[in-house]
């Protein structure tokens, strides 16, 4: 087990309040595994991502039963011992937008050489080698090396900023939303590089991201998050072909399909849940067609439905006709 | 009689040259993000552009919503020439013909709220007085499913993405035009998300009865929106057919792909559906250099 | 679907354009009264403002003497250059003249000269600004190349030439002020102009039929509101400096008492080693209020950079 959380909870200090970005999340990463996290905007996903990282604003409570990686106890570990070993070593963030990341009046081999520097004592040769070796993992051309961001399309810069986070090898991968503002062409392109990197390079990658497609694609567990928390987690095809939580089915109906031309897309009502407030029963109640009262009250524990599954709602025994109802737009929209 | 008809649009762009080739009576460099585009659409149609960036698609939105003029070529609206018109007469194309943006995080004025946001259009445009502005925002508002109580005094930052889009769309569909060109609406919002602006699209058109030009890079959402589409590339048009035709047998070698969900190692999918995956994977590459031969001639002109 | 029309938008809108203009501006001094008040500084400073604002209007009333008369103490000598002491809290002059009266007398006419010079080298400033960042090309060129000639013109042969030409007068001062000051918040506000210009909410305006005027004060102008605000603090702050140095060099109105005016009766007296209650008096009423319109405009830097700001 890569990385294990337990409950983790991530509190943040705002003008309106306290609000609690994710709550009670469990998760868990293998090595060498391809883990996408899916959910709307809001639902916390990159505050996780920061918290893991360390990367949140100082007032944010960051708490959790266990969270270790690779048999660190991230709670503990000292600022000192984090920043030198575990950041852009063994966990590595590509961030949102990082196509903007990238200084416009750097070099962008000057500026990955830049990065390793920074981080080690490696000599100018060394690095230069190292980032001609990323380059090509990444799949752009050696002499891209000396041009400027504003040569690179969209697309190359991504590469890009993912050749800087593999400077140091690491064992996890982060990537915050990298398809996000690229053509589907170009998204297709970077997914598939993004697959052959990782038979390359052999890191775990933890993909988040809110398009279903994207994960349909590259992953291989999938977490589906919701105002928080995980309400679904299973491998990827199990979860696409059978869905346990009426959230996954929402999803799963909001995206066009090849295998169904002429079904009729439907949305979700509604918004996610104000995170200042917490709801405390499942989040998804205030939008769920098939809620019921035990839903409001109490929040539904994540219960494992198959081998390797788990879903947090509390009418897993019904989910034949739920999932018969849900393919139905009245369902959703009476 | 078609409502929109585009007849040999082309749009030219003069890149400036540098002292040296200027001195050496070099020619100067054109980007012709447009290129001899003819298509028309019907009273009520949903009409697709599909097309990667760069194929023109933006500024094709942006010469039918007068934000910039055609170099050549003629634009008929309900049988009127209109490529070049006086401000009167843009004022009257105004009141017909209104754009969606893409950006909802952009295009709406920080500092107004969605009453005013929406008003705008008559507003500007002077259509009505303001007692029957104040009567028909509000109704617009609850139409594309914003209650006004709630929304009408609200400024863009605290909206969420998609309910900022509704406002756009408020804010175009409030004149009462008889053509919307929609410029990739839903790329910036979740996929999530995107099901129901679209859905409040074809419905507003059905009911508001108006033409739609709707624009994208992601032919899904098209063949699920649009009666016919159209496929751009560096500047040309390539086909047009409908959404049915376009997935199932398409004319040329060259496609678009679309953000299918099936995870790449699904051995469910029917081989038909495979087969236009796979010949999806390898663009036409005498096309690609029929563009990259007509673009050096271009130059050498 | 049919909804009905409704009534309860929970603010009426003022109708006509101006008047929603007005709300905008008080809708935004509020929101800066709350900013300012949370800065220590600029509460300061919006403190000694308002006092100042206080003793120019009430200032006929609270004169303890008249500021041009020669005047004896208890004991029938003539008050020449008295120390401050409990009958002149400020001393006296050498012609026996009350400098607290003075100083009162003088603050109405210092604020309403810097006032009146800052708004209006604001309001034309703004203007140029806008319409030449909003318009560009030549009306742009034109309108710069303008302002590049006005920013080679030295203050002083300018105001000394106006002077010569027409005499001395508070509306050639003031003349002068502007000239000089509406020159920065004109490149500032024009580059900020351009760069809203790029934005789409612009093209959505057009897009809707806005008219170009329309464009640059509906849409463009309450996004520079925060800007504008700050620079017509500053511009203020300016002004009140640049008619300090005119009246203190000789060149303001003699029959309109600032408090430059008051520094130059002090250097042309000679006294100016000997007497530092008279220099000191005017010097700090100076400072202090330009100061105070400084640390206002820093509490409004926030306002200006909205990752600053919690709307």
């Amino acid at each position: 087990m890569l990385l294990e959380a337990r409950n983790l909870c991530v509190t943040y200090r705002s003008v309106h309040g306290d609000v609690r970005a994710v709550d009670g999340l469990d998760l868990s990463i293998s090595e060498h595994e391809v883990f996408g996290l899916v959910g709307e905007s809001g639902c916390g996903k990159t505050t996780l991502v920061k918290a893991l990282l360390r990367l949140v604003p100082a007032q944010t409570r960051v708490e959790a039963d266990v969270l270790r990686f690779k048999g660190h106890n991230l709670l503990e570990l000292p600022q000192r011992r984090f920043r030198r070993e575990i950041l852009m070593r063994e966990i590595a963030l590509v961030p949102q937008s990082a196509q903007n990341s990238l200084n416009p009046v750097q070099r962008v081999g000057a500026q990955i050489v830049e990065a390793i520097r920074a981080h080690s004592s490696t000599s100018r040769g060394k690095a230069h080698e190292r980032v001609a070796e990323l380059f090509d993992i990444v799949g752009l051309q050696p002499e891209l090396m000396d041009r400027f961001p504003h040569e690179f399309s969209g697309g190359m810069r991504q590469r890009a900023m993912i050749a800087m986070a593999l400077v140091f090898e690491p064992a996890l991968l982060v990537m915050d939303e990298p398809t996000t503002g690229l053509d589907v062409l170009v998204q297709e392109r970077l997914l598939r590089r993004i697959r052959a990197i990782r038979e390359r390079v052999q890191s775990s990658i933890l993909l988040i991201t809110h398009d279903i497609g994207v994960i349909a694609e590259t992953a291989d567990r999938v977490g589906v998050m919701y105002a928080g928390r995980l309400v679904e987690c299973a491998p990827t095809l199990p979860l696409f072909e059978q869905p346990w939580h009426p959230y996954t089915l929402g999803l799963k109906n909001a995206f066009p399909s090849i295998l169904e031309l002429g079904r009729e897309l439907i949305s979700i009502p509604g918004s996610p849940p104000d995170l200042s407030n917490p709801p405390a029963g499942c989040g998804f109640a205030g939008r769920c067609p098939f809620v019921l009262d035990v839903c409001h009250a109490t929040r539904p524990p994540a219960v494992d439905v198959a081998t390797g599954r788990v879903s947090a709602c509390t009418r897993t025994a019904d989910i034949e006709h739920i999932r018969a109802a849900a393919a139905e737009k009245v369902t959703w929209h009476c | 009689m078609a409502l929109l008809s585009v007849e040999h649009v082309t749009k030219h762009y003069r890149i400036g040259r540098s002292l040296g080739a200027a001195l050496r009576r070099l020619p100067p460099n054109w980007i012709k993000p447009v290129e001899d585009l003819s298509f028309s659409i019907a009273e009520g149609e949903i009409l697709g552009i599909v097309g990667e960036s760069g194929c023109g698609k933006s500024t094709t939105c942006n010469i039918l919503a007068k934000l910039t003029d055609a170099t050549s070529g003629r634009v008929l609206f309900d049988g009127e020439d209109v490529t070049h018109l006086s401000s009167a007469a843009l004022a009257r194309y105004r009141t017909q013909v209104q754009l969606i943006f893409q950006d909802p995080f952009d295009s709406l004025n920080p500092r107004l709220r969605a009453f005013d946001l929406v008003a705008e259009a008559p507003r500007a445009l002077r259509l009505w007085d303001e007692p029957e502005i104040a009567r028909r925002v509000p109704r617009m508002l609850a139409f594309v499913g914003l209650p006004p109580e709630r929304y009408a005094q609200r400024y863009p930052h605290q909206m969420s993405g998609g309910e900022r889009q509704r406002v756009g769309i408020a804010s175009a569909l409030v004149a009462e035009p008889r053509l919307v060109i929609a410029d990739e609406p839903v790329s910036m919002l979740d996929v999530s998300i995107r099901a129901g602006v679209m859905d409040l699209l074809r419905d507003s058109s059905r009911r508001l009865g108006f033409s739609c030009l709707y624009v994208s890079h992601d032919l899904s959402i098209l063949t699920h929106l649009c009666d016919r589409v159209m496929v751009m590339y560096l500047g040309q048009l390539l086909e047009v057919a409908t959404s049915k035709d376009l997935v199932r047998s398409p004319r040329r070698a060259i496609r678009i792909r679309a953000r299918w969900w099936l995870p790449c190692r699904c051995r469910t999918r029917p081989t038909s559906a495979r087969r236009s995956r796979s010949k999806a994977n390898s663009p036409n590459r005498s096309i690609r250099r029929q563009g990259a031969a007509s673009r050096r001639a271009v130059r050498r002109r | 679907m049919n909804p009905e029309p409704l009534d309860s938008v929970a603010a009426p809108m003022p109708t006509g354009g101006m008047r929603r203009w007005a709300a905008a501006l008080r809708r935004e001094l509020a929101h800066n009264w709350r900013i300012i008040r949370a800065d220590r500084l600029g509460s300061f400073g919006m403190v000694v403002i308002v006092f100042a604002a206080f003793v120019a209007v009430f200032g006929p009333w609270l004169m303890p003497h008249d500021p041009y008369a020669s005047l004896r103490m208890t004991d029938g000598r003539m008050a020449v250059l008295q120390q401050p002491g409990a009958e002149f809290p400020l001393g006296t002059t050498n012609l026996a003249r009350d400098l607290l009266s003075q100083m009162i007398a003088a603050t109405r006419t210092t604020m309403i000269i810097g006032l009146v010079s800052g708004l209006i080298s604001i309001f034309i400033g703004a203007n140029i600004g806008l319409i030449a960042g909003y318009y560009g090309g030549r009306v742009d060129n034109v309108l710069m190349r303008l302002t590049d000639i006005v920013y080679g013109m030295p203050f002083l042969p300018f105001i000394i030439v106006l002077i010569a030409l027409f005499g001395r007068s508070i509306g050639f001062v003031m003349l002068a002020i502007v000239v000089i000051v509406w020159r920065t918040s004109a490149r500032v506000i024009r580059a900020q102009t351009i760069a809203l210009k790029q934005r789409q909410f612009v093209a959505f305006a057009r897009a809707r039929g806005a008219s170009d005027l329309r464009i640059i004060y509906r849409h463009i102008g309450p996004n520079i509101l925060p800007l504008l605000l700050l620079y017509t603090s500053f511009n203020i702050a300016w002004a009140i400096v640049t008619e300090a140095s005119a009246s203190f060099l000789g060149f303001g109105d003699p029959n309109a008492l600032t408090w430059g005016g008051i520094l130059q009766d002090l250097w042309v007296s000679g006294y100016t080693r000997r007497a530092w209650w008279w220099f000191a008096a005017p010097s700090l009423a100076i400072v202090l209020l330009v100061s105070a319109f400084v640390f206002v405009s820093r509490a409004y830097e926030v306002v200006a950079n909205p990752r600053l700001a919690d709307r």
